[in-house]
């Protein structure tokens, strides 16, 4: 009977710490999730995705992370929708990933990613409204200021910043060149870059090379480009823009510089 | 066996303790029946759950051991939550209805639409807001009244704009002008507006420094835009103390078209009867409405609508001076047919085009007063509108208006003269003028932090035989991540009202008034606050002056300057807000023997708002408004040379949220109006050597409404 107690006793001390476990191990079954949604660019399902972080921020500990994933579902629904000028649903998503960074933010004031985020969603409401950028183009800039400020070396923060220098003309302090910089910078920095535990972000590492090849190709180097788009496969083999635009337009443009 | 005995009980326990298989499906609307993709639906506590479809259609399966409670969490709505029983083998079918939350940012304040920035300027209001605004009666008109830079000047719900009259602010329906948007049309605008807000899916409000595509206007422009196509089919019906309405949402043909039917009548004798009046009446205020919006969407990109607006209303009260008493009878009615085409084409040109008919028609009878107004406004309008770049956008357009007005009868020598014997004079004017419009303008962001809109109107009336061209230039300055500065001038013109031509008693060689605006201001937006300052000083010249020679002229002018506050927060749940307008303006117009204070220049108004989500469906909110009293004459010789009282009011309302059936939302609500008894006074009328006077005040003192609204 003593014995049937301890273990009755042991189980009820148990159940906090198993409760905790199990919603951290849903929390990575979901991030998981996502990663593979952005793999395939599956954007109808992204909306589930971001809908079951929002039922885990109710349950997780893992807050400030939770509403940076919400952020982060939205911040990639918003591109699929202004990709089908699907402006009215875009600018409601992009508001809505803004108020969870935000939140995010006050929880800790320290959160460089959020920041980075965050300068990235301004961005995005620029895209959806190009007259809006007189409001969100300056607190893009101080958002991305800030995250460089925490973390210097952060990769997914060079890559926001050289986005958003490659959408941004020279005169507006953009421009390809800077971009390029940032780019570079992204790449350099994701060799070393060591998530803080396995829920933090640890995304976008295949993407400066994406952009440098795009860059290459604008810049008429065509070898460059190509060098790019292949290390981006060889990262993930199955992404389609790469494997079925970006690349066979470079090889098309090979061509006709051969004839 | 004391040991299989233990264990045969933990199995049964266990047994029944084990979790069922529970299915949970439904379909998430809004209150209008929509559906609402995406919605996320789960059970509280665990991440069990699914999001709606297309159709707002849902499924999931959850092990369930005890009670559970579902909860709706959707972007901008308030949170849905329904706690079930747990009754084995049992699948719950969900019709879950969201209500919009209380909105703060972009939708209630500051820029509107990113194509025009001339409307940073303004605020914005959807239907809900003004449905939750205490005091608003869900009057479009009346909630805009709670924002600052309109002064009050009665009960009703005119739109008196920094210093203007009520005739110096346009309202604009889907492209078109309402000659005579008020309900109970009165010479202080009117009662209510004529537009039921559930119609519009958003207003937006400007009191000055708009753009060149607005004209005719000293003052203000009020925008409204109507509903599109409605997703789901519904039914809504209102009954209240003094009014019942009914409304239907019809999608067809795919949602390629849409219908939107709505039918209103009010009574307001219940009203009266159970809160008592200070005034008699001959017939109590009653009207009827009838508005039909029909859209079709003949292309992704391009669509018509039709919106067709019949409204009539009928009051008789009375007017009591010292030494006499007489009812005032009057009726109106109005017409609206209205045609909207917007197109935008692939190469992202942006087209919309109105052809719009307007009539209406009024019969005004106070003892020797019997005058027969009809006026009747048919419009054309052609506008295009391009992104260059991200820079630069333009916009052109070309407006023509025909305007014909008749007005016949007999009116006292002196104006409010009530007596049986009192000397009249005959009105019979009767005439037509042609306007056309030429508007362009430019907005520019040379910097990242500066935007500029830059444009010209160009008028042409043909009865003042009168051209001009007005320049206006706003610019808005980003400082901060939050804060902007804000400047807009321009010259503005109106042109007079109809009975000023009359060649007996008016004027037909009578020009355009002209207003030049020079406005100034700051203002911070968060996530949570909205907080603006203006100050603005505005130039009259060539207003309408009586002349004992020609009856009217141009000689008249003056000026309004002032100094706008408004502060707008969001707590958790509070939503309130606080608008100041301070009001010093003289005009030299009209029957003024100098320049003088108009009776509308109100020096403060202050009104302040607080909204509380009380708990899960039921809200609440209280508004209070002061302002200075307005000017009025207490000596026969002198012109305004006191002030009535101040006037104060405390409105309260109360809602309560059930759904009765399955895809029902019912709405309670309850509503005191002058929570604090205080008689307001709004003016005096004096006897007619001026030695005694009777105060005008509201009908009603502390008044209770009440009503119920059901959609399914």
């Amino acid at each position: 009977m003593k014995k049937l107690l301890t273990i009755a006793l042991l189980f009820i001390v148990s159940l906090p710490v198993l409760a905790m476990n199990e919603t951290d191990s849903l929390f990575q079954q979901v991030l998981d999730e996502q990663r593979e949604v952005v793999r395939l660019w599956n954007m109808s399902e992204m909306s589930n995705v971001r809908a079951k972080f929002e039922r885990l921020l109710r349950v997780t500990e893992h807050k400030k992370l939770a509403h940076y994933y919400i952020a982060l579902s939205g911040y990639y629904m918003v591109q699929d929708h202004i990709s089908r000028k699907e402006n009215e649903q875009a600018d409601k998503l992009v508001d809505d990933a803004i108020e969870h960074l935000n939140k995010a933010i006050e929880m800790d004031e320290n959160f460089a990613e959020a920041y980075g985020l965050l300068s990235s969603c301004y961005g995005l409401k620029i895209s959806v409204s190009p007259i809006k950028g007189m409001v969100y183009g300056p607190r893009s800039g101080i958002a991305i200021s800030k995250a460089k400020e925490i973390s210097p070396e952060n990769p997914r923060i060079h890559l926001i910043e050289g986005i958003s220098s490659f959408h941004t003309p020279g005169m507006f302090g953009g421009g390809k060149d800077k971009a390029k910089v940032s780019f570079e910078k992204a790449v350099k920095y994701f060799k070393t870059f060591q998530p803080a535990s396995s829920l933090a972000p640890d995304w976008g590492k295949a993407t400066p090379c994406i952009w440098l090849g795009r860059l290459a190709m604008e810049r008429g180097e065509l070898d460059v480009a190509e060098a790019h788009f292949n290390t981006v496969l060889s990262m993930h083999p199955e992404n389609r823009w790469v494997s079925y635009v970006l690349l066979p337009k470079v090889k098309e443009m090979q061509l006709a510089e051969n004839k | 066996m004391k040991r299989s005995v233990f264990f045969t009980i933990l199995i049964i326990f266990a047994n029944l303790l084990q979790a069922q298989s529970i299915h949970i499906s439904g379909t998430v609307t809004d209150e209008w029946r929509n559906p609402l993709p995406a919605a996320n639906v789960f059970v509280e506590g665990t991440i069990d759950g699914s999001i709606s479809d297309d159709e707002g259609n849902f499924s999931f399966q959850i092990d369930a051991k005890s009670a559970f409670t579902v909860v709706c969490v959707y972007v901008g709505y308030r949170e849905w939550r329904q706690e079930l029983d747990y009754v084995p083998g049992r699948d719950q079918t969900l019709e879950i209805v969201l209500v919009q939350e209380a909105v703060l940012g972009e939708q209630v304040l500051v820029t509107a639409s990113s194509f025009s920035s001339g409307e940073q300027e303004g605020v914005t209001l959807t239907p809900l807001e003004v449905v939750r605004t205490p005091g608003a009666a869900a009057d479009i008109f009346r909630a805009i009244k709670t924002f600052p830079g309109l002064q009050q000047v009665d009960d009703g719900a005119g739109l008196f704009v920094r210093g203007g009259d009520v005739s110096e602010t346009v309202v604009i329906l889907d492209g078109a002008y309402l000659n005579h948007p008020y309900r109970y049309e009165s010479p202080n605008g009117g009662f209510f507006g004529t537009i039921n807000p559930f119609l519009a899916r958003e207003t937006f409000f400007s009191s000055g420094g708009f753009s060149a595509e607005y004209g005719n206007a000293l003052s203000g422009t009020l925008i409204i835009e109507s509903v599109d196509i409605p997703v789901r089919r519904a039914l809504t019906l209102g009954l209240g103390l003094a009014a019942s309405s009914t409304m239907l949402n019809l999608p067809l043909a795919d949602g390629k078209v849409g219908l939107s039917l709505s039918g209103n009548y009010s009574n307001t004798k219940p009203l009266f009867k159970l809160n008592g009046h200070s005034r008699r009446f001959s017939q109590y205020p009653n009207a009827y409405d009838i508005n039909m919006n029909l859209m079709y969407q003949y292309a992704p990109r391009g669509s018509l609508k039709l919106f067709v607006f019949r409204e009539d209303d009928n009051v008789g009260i009375e007017i009591t001076r010292p030494d006499d008493q007489a009812f005032f009878e009057g009726g109106g009615t109005n017409n609206l047919y209205n045609l909207r085409w917007r197109h935008l084409s692939a190469s992202n040109w942006l087209f919309t085009g109105n052809l719009a008919y307007s009539d209406f028609a009024q019969e005004q009878q106070l003892a020797v007063l019997d005058l027969e107004t009809k006026d009747a406004l048919y419009q054309a309008r052609f506008q295009a509108e391009h992104q260059l770049n991200s820079f630069l956008n333009w916009r052109s357009g070309v407006a023509f208006f025909r305007n014909t007005v008749g007005i016949f009868g007999l009116v006292p020598l002196s104006d409010l003269d009530i007596r049986e014997n009192a000397e009249t004079r005959r009105i019979d004017t009767n005439y037509a003028s042609n306007r056309g419009v030429i508007f362009s303008q430019l907005y520019w962001r040379p910097f990242n932090s500066l935007g500029i809109t830059a444009g010209l109107r160009y008028e042409n009336d043909s009865v003042a035989e009168q051209s001009f061209l007005d320049p206006r230039l706003s610019m808005t300055l980003q400082v901060t991540d939050n804060w902007n500065l804000l400047f807009s001038t321009g010259d503005y013109h109106q042109f007079p009202r109809p009975d000023f031509y009359d060649p007996f008693v008016g004027n037909p060689r009578l020009q355009a008034s002209r207003a030049t605006h020079y406005i100034a201001g700051i203002s911070r937006q968060t996530e949570t606050s909205n907080f603006r300052l203006e100050g603005y000083y505005k130039d009259y010249q060539d207003l309408w002056l009586y002349n004992a020679e020609i009856n009217i002229d141009n000689e008249g002018s003056g000026f309004a300057r002032g100094i706008d506050l408004f502060l707008k927060r969001k707590w958790q749940r509070f939503n309130g807000w606080v608008s100041y307008s301070y009001l010093d303006a003289e005009r030299f117009w009209l029957d003024a023997p100098a320049a003088a204070s108009p009776e509308f220049d109100i020096t403060h108004t202050m009104t302040s708002v607080l909204e509380i989500d009380l708990a899960q469906r039921w809200s609440a909110g209280v508004s209070y408004r002061y302002a200075t009293g307005k000017p009025y004459s207490s000596v026969a010789d002198l012109y305004h040379d006191s002030r009535v009282p101040s006037y104060q009011k405390m409105d309260l309302n109360i809602s309560h949220l059930r759904q009765f059936f399955s895809g029902n939302l019912t709405i309670f609500y309850l509503a005191v109006a002058n929570v604090l008894g205080r008689e307001n006074i709004f003016d005096y009328l004096y006897s007619n050597d001026y030695q005694r006077r009777t105060a005008v005040t509201s009908s009603m003192l502390r008044n209770v409404y009440f009503g119920v609204s059901v959609t399914m």
